[in-house]
């Protein structure tokens, strides 16, 4: 037996393998080769005893090899098709490169297997920079999506939500509150009227007094909804969002106000917000707080406010029944559309109201 | 309010009053709760002004509205060209020399005007950015030096702190009440001026008589004769306009200065107008003559009203305003000065109903010091006498029948600790306290009596003491802590669970989620159909389009649909969850509503190949969309289900006669479906067919939710049969498919309408085909031919008899 038959076979079964366009042509290219009574490569196998000891060193491995590559190529041909089976055949030929001589005498032109394999590819190409196919879905309102997104952080921290109606008694939404008729304190906030008694109410509170006049302390409840007062300009609506929170217990303390807020924003904007408290005035509340954040990256570092909060003023407690010497709490209220507009950097809140789909289909 | 680093040093003797000093202190006003800020001024190119005095006017010879006037700045006399009438020798004027730039950048230059060389420019107010005023040049007072720059004059390097007061802190409406704050901060004792007046033994023949001391409790006066109504100094004008005001004449600048310096309101009268010998505090009466006010306005008046009388009627509106018929005036020669204190709740009755708010209201309103009224009409009439050579009488006519005395309240130490989480010591608190001028009584083990200052009004109670030591401690050195809570918290509302999960099922069906103001013009509710009796309408509306509580969410939503599809949209699908209101005997009436509009448009919302599967799937649009993203919900819900009855709409409905249905749950309606009638869209410019629902949750929020049960999966094959049949166009699809789930008995498991078929290729028009595909199958075991068979007979013959239905061949 000479080597250069062997190559010649060699050669062969890669032309046949490279050839082999279905299963049931590979089949019979394998059988050809590797059947088992008269496959060539069997009988090769079975006749290399008979080989004198140079023969043998030469052609045993390149029989075995060529033996694994038929079944190598037909093992990735039944997994992944012809494609990456001719893949076998190139990499064996690389493989061999600067190890053996043997394949390179093959002379089977490497080129027309790239071919092979170009060919094929560009019959599976497809563009994936083409942009997806977005199933089009609706979009939350970003008033909405904030409102979520504070309720789920609150509900985490214990608070349930509570609700109340829009229009609203006079005595719930102020004179409750500690606001009186002739107080000066009803300047800060213009009200709408629909009756002598019956207003819109100004402000998330009045679910307040609701909640503490219909059960016993302990309470700890937030309050979301729409208030109304009459002003308007590019950073006041006549209607907007507040959410309110309310938490009343035995020994609640300003420094539990404090870590609370504080807890809150950090949840809200991110740890890297700084916080700032400062005295202020509500009637329903003594101390009473207006709430500052800040953080190097927004509005120069400045201090924006965002929150009102305070402990329970003794009056609100008496006008509900609870007794202040047994109780205390605290109450915050912020304003979604100005939490919306410093997250998303929205400079005019008409542009909540107006809705149009150019802004709402951008959240 | 806006007040001066350097009048307000003249109660502090501060080291510095530059910029840099009053951001400093405006932070420190802050954090001690009063919100201040620098007034950022347009910063003048001071150097480049000059004071100068006018030598001469000569008319423009090319111009006749332009005057020649020659100037003497100390140095060189040069010549101006000026349009400003009042231009006179003698006049010392502020200058712009060539080189002067504008806050807006216009730069001054030696120029010809109308062939006359000029060499700067006479300012006005206005160009200085100092005042309004640009009716002519800023004349100065004569004793001005000539050849300075005018930034003493004008007061232009003393920053401006503009600070807001809240309602509590009337005390601080004053450059007094702003140093007391200040001295606390700034641990530096506060000097409040001593004023020695120098009076004569002249007597006034005034009688006061408070018929209201309820209303109000104190009332001083005290005269000046002989004084000479004029131009205030330069000075004093610059104070008044720094804090905004207008200066007027002196003695009006006079009483505006001290109230700002003091906080105590003052009112001057002219002496000789007054009439009788008796001026009289009392409610206003019936029999009163009209009264005109200083601003020219006669205002209705009642007896809740506190009025300042003189034998011939009221004189002046208490604490407001005063009137005409005793204003002081160029002529005026004696005058007579009020400083009163009046309550706040009679002020503030009688400004709320006449709608006028003056800088007296507003800090009447708001409580001023009751002790104060003798050291303010002091400073008042000895500043009087300075400016203007009048003579002080020595009577002080002052009537405080009641004096108001400090009020105390007791402090304990541990309710204190309670409320703050912090443990105080007696000294630490009286530390706090005692710069306020909150001083200590007596002091216990475990409490404190303080006395209050009678100008801090709003410190009443235990709690106000409490918020003064967190105040003054600083709310950013208190320690946080997390509440430890002994309350689980509730579970959700059922209502908050059917709104979340509904406008979820709405998201996913592709509608956008919009919110409108709850208000709307009432015209447009009643285009939508709303009973106008049940119409909630507000009383004092912003405008007439915001003045009535919508009684559906139609009115929005149609209103955002015309302005997308001006903004070119093509495919608007859009939904709002929110209340409507209607009119019940004291609180209205509010359902939580759901309702959503469906353009129907051509869009092709993906882009496609053409080949590619579900690229160019045209989404389906009509109103069964519509009504399939309600079913979303419904299953969304897992709630039962809701009946659709075709129906007639109300004439004043907004829905199209024919294509309408009510939503029923359990024979009550809670909803409707349709087409918006033409009228109703052409209302709203809107030129598409659009079709919306609307579903009170409120309603369904109030029937029982069953939690899902899984069904058992089939392990018998399933029978497909196909149904078609042609049939009276108006028979509903309901009625159909309750036919057939009757006839067909329990193994058929489901139906599913695919096809509905109108037109031409039946024989007649009335008619309609539809079909179904029919799915049989028996939990227990495999189902025979015959068995599915039978049950299609049984169908397709109680179709027949019941409809008259025929397959369809």
């Amino acid at each position: 037996m000479e080597i250069g038959q062997v190559e010649k076979i060699g050669k062969e079964i890669f032309e046949s393998l490279s050839e082999s366009d279905s299963l049931e042509n590979l089949d019979q290219v394998r059988l050809r080769y590797l059947g088992r009574k008269d496959g060539v490569i069997t009988q090769l196998a079975k006749n290399l005893k008979t080989f004198d000891i140079d023969q043998k060193r030469l052609i045993g491995p390149l029989v075995n090899n060529l033996r694994s590559l038929i079944e190598e190529f037909v093992k990735e041909f039944k997994r992944g098709g012809r494609i990456s089976a001719i893949e076998v055949l190139l990499s064996a030929v690389k493989l061999e490169e600067g190890k053996s001589l043997l394949f390179e005498k093959f002379e089977v032109s490497v080129d027309s297997l790239t071919d092979s394999r170009s060919e094929n590819e560009s019959k599976k190409f497809i563009d994936l920079t083409i942009p997806g196919k977005k199933i089009p879905i609706g979009h939350k309102h970003p008033l909405v999506q904030t409102t979520e997104e504070l309720i789920e952080i609150l509900t985490r921290l214990g608070y349930s939500v509570a609700e109340g109606p829009e229009a609203e008694l006079d005595y719930f939404n102020f004179e409750a509150l500690n606001i009186p008729k002739d107080h000066p304190a009803r300047d800060m906030q213009d009200t709408f009227y629909i009756s002598e008694e019956v207003l819109l109410r100004t402000h998330t509170s009045p679910v307040q007094i609701r909640v503490m006049k219909s059960q016993e302390p302990p309470v700890k409840v937030i309050a979301p909804g729409k208030v109304f007062r009459c002003d308007a300009d590019v950073t006041h609506s006549p209607m907007f969002h507040q959410i309110e929170g309310l938490y009343v217990d035995k020994n609640v303390t300003f420094s539990d106000l404090k870590g609370t807020i504080e807890t809150f924003i950090s949840e809200i904007f991110g740890p890297e917000f700084r916080v700032r408290l400062r005295p202020s005035f509500f009637p329903f509340t003594e101390p009473s707080a207006e709430i500052d954040i800040s953080c190097d990256h927004l509005a120069n570092g400045n201090w924006m406010e965002v929150l009102g909060a305070g402990m329970i003023d003794p009056a609100v407690f008496e006008a509900v029944g609870y007794d202040p010497e047994e109780w205390s709490g605290f109450a915050w209220g912020l304003g979604v559309e100005r939490i919306t507009m410093l997250r998303y950097g929205i400079s005019d809140i008409r542009l909540f109201f107006e809705n149009d789909l150019r802004t709402i289909r951008q959240f | 309010m806006l007040i001066t680093l350097k009048w307000l040093s003249e109660f502090l003797q501060l080291e510095k009053v530059d910029n840099a000093f009053a951001v400093v202190l405006s932070e420190e006003l802050l954090l001690s709760g009063l919100e201040t800020e620098v007034v950022e001024v347009n910063k003048l190119d001071s150097a480049n002004l000059v004071i100068a005095e006018i030598v001469s006017v000569e008319d423009h010879p090319d111009a006749d509205r332009l005057k020649l006037c020659v100037v003497n700045d100390g140095v060189n006399e040069r010549r101006i060209v000026c349009g400003a009438k009042n231009v006179s020798p003698g006049h010392k004027v502020v200058v712009a020399n060539p080189g002067f730039i504008f806050p807006n950048g216009q730069k001054i230059k030696n120029t010809k005007i109308r062939g006359v060389s000029s060499n700067g420019m006479i300012c006005s107010e206005k160009e200085l950015g100092i005042g309004e005023d640009q009716s002519g040049i800023m004349v100065l007072s004569k004793d001005c030096k000539i050849g300075i720059s005018p930034d003493e004059v004008l007061g232009l390097e003393d920053p401006v702190l503009d600070i807001s007061i809240t309602p509590n802190r009337s005390d601080c409406l004053s450059v007094l009440g702003v140093a007391r704050e200040s001295s606390a901060i700034l641990e530096k004792k506060i000097k409040i001026p001593e004023v020695v007046v120098k009076d004569e033994s002249i007597s006034v023949d005034k009688k006061i008589e408070v018929l209201n001391p309820d209303d109000c409790p104190r009332y001083t006066a005290r005269a000046i004769f002989d004084a000479t109504i004029g131009d205030s100094p330069d000075w004093l004008k610059a104070r008044l306009r720094s804090s905004g005001m207008r200066p007027i004449n002196n003695v009006v600048d006079i009483t505006n200065y001290v109230m700002f310096t003091l906080g105590q309101p003052l009112h001057s009268f002219d002496l000789d107008r007054l009439r009788g010998e008796k001026i009289i505090v009392r409610r206003w009466k019936q029999e009163d003559s009209e009264f005109v006010a200083l601003d020219g306005k006669k205002y209705d008046l009642s007896e809740d009203d506190l009025m300042i009388c003189d034998s011939g009627g009221p004189i002046a509106l208490a604490g407001v305003i005063g009137g005409v018929n005793s204003e002081v005036n160029q002529d005026t020669k004696n005058i007579l000065f009020e400083s009163a204190h009046f309550s706040p709740s009679c002020i503030r009755k009688t400004r709320r109903k006449i709608g006028l708010n003056t800088e007296a209201s507003y800090r009447f309103e708001r409580g001023v010091d009751p002790n104060g009224t003798i050291l303010a009409i002091n400073m008042a009439v000895e500043l009087t006498r300075q400016l203007t050579d009048g003579k002080i009488s020595s009577t002080v006519l002052d009537v405080y029948p009641v004096p108001i005395k400090p009020v105390t309240i007791s402090l304990r130490l541990d309710r204190v600790a309670n409320l703050l989480g912090i443990n105080f010591t007696v000294e630490e608190i009286k530390n706090l306290l005692e710069p306020l001028s909150i001083n200590c009584l007596k002091e216990k083990k475990d409490s404190i009596v303080f006395e209050i200052p009678t100008f801090r009004p709003d410190i009443t109670r235990e709690i106000d003491l409490i918020e003064e030591i967190a105040r003054r401690k600083g709310y950013n050195t208190f320690p946080s802590s997390l509440p430890r809570t002994s309350k689980p918290p509730k579970s959700r509302s059922k209502r908050r669970s059917i709104e979340n999960c509904s406008r979820d099922a709405m998201i996913h069906s592709g509608f956008d989620e919009v919110i409108n103001y709850s208000f709307v013009n009432s015209s447009t509710l009643e285009i939508l159909g709303a009973d106008l009796d049940k119409i909630v309408s507000l009383k004092n509306p912003l405008s007439s389009e915001m003045s009535s509580m919508r009684t559906t969410l139609l009115s929005g939503l149609l209103q955002n649909v015309s302005l997308n599809l001006n903004h070119g949209q093509r495919s608007i699908k859009l939904f709002e969850i929110g209340k409507t209101f209607e009119k019940d005997e004291k609180l209205p009436l509010e359902f939580l509503e759901m309702s959503a509009v469906l353009v129907d448009s051509e869009s092709i919302l993906l882009w496609t190949d053409g080949t590619s599967p579900g690229g160019d799937s045209p989404l389906p649009k009509d109103i069964f969309t519509l009504k399939g993203s309600l079913e979303r919900v419904l299953e969304f819900l897992n709630f039962p289900s809701l009946d659709f009855e075709n129906a007639k709409p109300d004439s004043i409905s907004p829905y199209e006669f024919g294509s309408y249905a009510k939503i029923n749950l359990n024979d009550r309606q809670v909803g409707e479906i349709g087409h918006i009638k033409k009228s109703c869209l052409d209302y709203f410019g809107i030129d598409q067919e659009l079709s919306s629902f609307e579903i009170n949750l409120d309603f369904i929020s109030k029937e029982d939710f069953s939690i899902k049960r899984m069904e058992e999966l089939n392990r018998f094959p399933e029978s497909y049969r196909d149904l078609a049949i042609v049939l009276d166009k108006k028979i509903p699809n309901s009625s159909i498919e309750a036919v057939i789930l009757e006839a067909a008995g329990d193994i058929l498991s489901s139906i599913k309408l695919f096809d509905v078929y109108h037109g031409t290729n039946l024989e007649n028009s009335n008619q309609k085909s539809v079909a179904y595909t029919l799915v049989f199958n028996n939990p227990k075991r495999t189902l025979k031919d015959e068995e599915v068979n039978k049950a299609f007979d049984s169908i397709v013959c109680d179709l027949s008899s019941k409809f008259g239905a025929r397959l369809r061949s």
